[in-house]
């Protein structure tokens, strides 16, 4: 419970320093001050310029939500998935998810490049649909009777993602044809969150929320998923349609995910390691607590992609594969032993 | 709601089982009525855990049924099959190791809303499973932190939570040291005379299955080949056949049932080579 506290005050903290930060300095007080006169609860003087209110409120702010949601649905459906194929490597981005996404926000994209901003509903959808499919068709190929073992859920992974990154050069060099600038879409797969308006904000907050809500609530079931299929079907889990929940949820957070921000890989394999390590691996504590740290992490990793080397902005995706890639061996190497089969 | 206060009657009518072209279990009948303490025993590779698994609908039969009550096992859902039958399995290999409390609490799934909370009935059983199998006092600790003995009772603890009326438990000795052997054997009756729950074990050690166990049933060849109490099954001409091989039954004064022993045959190459070469 302290240790979720703690993680809730991170949070808090960690957006305000963000949206502090940047090209033009806005001390933190003004920050809180703005945001409690905007929601009427403050009626003090004003000590900051209209401009420093249009920069928090229409660049900074839904940015920083944005990562913060982003970094929720990663970190559970990291959760989702190691529970689903238990297995701690077992992250979006590893298992092709994540490539499945933005394969299918690229076909998307240029669908909507070329028929019109009328089809731009169909980024998220054809997100969703390629993160589903990918999901089924990387456990499909790494089970091997009745187990995922580790050997061939990384090769399948792997296999499936390098295929899909190929599929994804060949789409873009096809919708160059239609004089799409192809530069954006390859700055959108490095990963970042871009600006964008409150009315996503709220569809994507929406989304998140309710999907991480059904994981959390499905905490107790997923500790008896972990148990293995047949000791949880005797334990009363019908199994079949809790792993299919889960696959339909964890694509689901995945794709929002990556409409969002892009190929962001590791979030989902850095944060429930954190997460257990402070809360222990029982997933009524493992998933609120991913949620919170998801959220904290990702909020500054924005923070250090958008600060660190000004004026260039750092792709996110970098940032979080220089701090995942390294902790991914690292697992790899110490659970040699327990994965051995 | 799934309720597990009934005392019902398991029954496995014909069954036959088989893994692809290989038959595991041919035309088998067997009843286990409340309260009853069964061992399945047999050779390795007789079928013993498969005719567990069948009793736990978690394999289906190629011809027959397996009933509870009068109703087919595979007309149940999981929870309320759950709330009737509680399976303690050979091996428990989790990739996150939970605490033993929730592990147990794992034992209410079937009780479970759609909101996944614990009620206070839930509650209420897993506390009283862990007093029941005296696992109350590392109810925060790890499971990889306990003992063989303590986690096989923790194990139990978790079935138990389902509040089930037969308990089914696949070698539930193995790998324990003779006296934990005993205390969760001792455990097992004690609990089956408490509840009237009944219990059905498959069991690698015949000696301790006579001594624990009211009722022995002996696989082999693809069937039962002895039902009966341990007066009645632990005799040369039933074993023998069963197990293939020449045994050795000592009688004791202080048991009814004698203890069988593989007979040592006098040791021919190996030895008789040494002592040519001194």
């Amino acid at each position: 419970m302290t240790s979720r506290l703690l993680l809730s005050a991170a949070l808090v903290v960690a957006i305000i320093v963000a949206a502090s930060a940047g090209a033009v300095r806005i001390p933190p007080a003004s920050i809180v001050s703005m945001v409690l006169a905007r929601a009427g609860l403050a009626h003090g003087p004003r000590g900051w310029s209209a401009t420093d209110e249009t920069i928090v409120f229409e660049v900074r702010l839904p940015r920083v939500l944005t990562a913060a949601l982003v970094g929720a649905a990663l970190s559970t459906a990291g959760v989702l998935f190691q529970a689903l194929l238990r297995n701690p490597l077992a992250d979006p981005y590893a298992i092709g998810t994540s490539g499945g996404a933005a394969l299918g926000a690229a076909l998307g994209m240029t669908v909507a490049a070329r028929f019109g901003n009328t089809m731009v509903s169909a980024v998220p959808m054809l997100a969703f649909a390629g993160a589903v499919a990918t999901t089924l068709l990387v456990y499909g190929l790494a089970r091997v009777g009745g187990r995922t073992p580790i050997a061939t859920l990384l090769l399948a992974g792997v296999i499936v993602s390098v295929t899909l990154g190929y599929a994804m050069s060949l789409l873009l060099l096809l919708s160059d044809r239609y004089g799409r600038d192809t530069r954006l879409v390859y700055v959108w797969l490095l990963g970042g969150v871009t600006t964008i308006q409150w009315a996503q904000v709220a569809a994507l907050g929406v989304l998140i929320a309710g999907g991480c809500s059904i994981a959390w609530a499905w905490g107790r079931r997923l500790n008896t998923l972990s148990l293995g299929e047949e000791p949880a079907a005797s334990a009363g889990l019908d199994v079949e349609r809790l792993k299919t929940a889960v696959i339909v949820v964890g694509s689901l957070l995945t794709a929002a995910a990556v409409s969002a921000a892009g190929l962001v890989g590791f979030v989902g394999l850095i944060v429930p390691h954190i997460a257990r390590l402070l809360g222990g691996p029982s997933h009524t504590r493992l998933i609120p607590t991913a949620m919170l740290g998801g959220a904290t992490f990702l909020v500054l990793a924005d923070l250090l992609a958008r600060t660190a080397a000004p004026p260039t902005e750092i792709p996110l995706g970098i940032v979080t594969a220089f701090a995942g890639g390294p902790l991914f061996l690292y697992l790899l190497r110490r659970s040699r032993h327990a994965y051995r089969n | 709601m799934p309720t597990g206060t009934e005392r019902l009657t398991l029954s496995v009518d014909h069954v036959t089982f088989g893994y692809d072209q290989r038959p595991v279990l041919e035309d088998v009948s067997v009843r286990i009525t409340p309260g009853e303490r069964v061992a399945i025993v047999g050779a390795n590779g007789a079928g013993k855990t498969t005719l567990l698994k069948l009793m736990a609908n978690l394999l289906q039969p190629r011809a027959g049924t397996v009933r509870l009550g009068t109703e087919n096992v595979r007309t149940f859902s999981r929870a309320a099959l759950a709330a009737h039958v509680g399976v303690v399995p050979q091996e428990l290999a989790m990739p996150f190791t939970l605490a033993v409390r929730d592990l147990v609490e794992c034992g209410r799934t079937a009780y479970l809303s759609w909101f996944g909370g614990l009620a206070t009935a839930d509650r209420h059983a897993v506390d009283e499973a862990l007093a029941a199998t005296g696992t109350t006092a590392f109810s925060d600790r790890s499971l990889d932190e306990l003992s063989g003995g303590e986690r096989q009772r923790v194990v139990i603890a978790m079935a138990l939570a389902q509040e089930p009326a037969i308990l089914l438990l696949d070698e539930p000795t193995q790998h324990l040291d003779l006296t934990r052997q005993g205390e969760v054997l001792d455990l097992i009756a004690a609990l089956s005379r408490q509840r009237r729950l009944s219990i059905v074990a498959t069991m690698h050690d015949l000696n301790l299955a006579a001594q624990y166990f009211d009722r022995l049933i002996v696989l082999a060849g693809h069937g039962v080949a002895a039902d009966g109490p341990p007066s009645r099954v632990m005799r040369a001409e039933v074993l023998e056949a069963a197990y293939g091989g020449t045994l050795e039954f000592v009688t004791t004064p202080s048991r009814e049932v004698p203890i069988v022993l593989p007979v040592r045959r006098p040791a021919r190459g190996a030895s008789i080579g040494i002592e040519e070469r001194r």
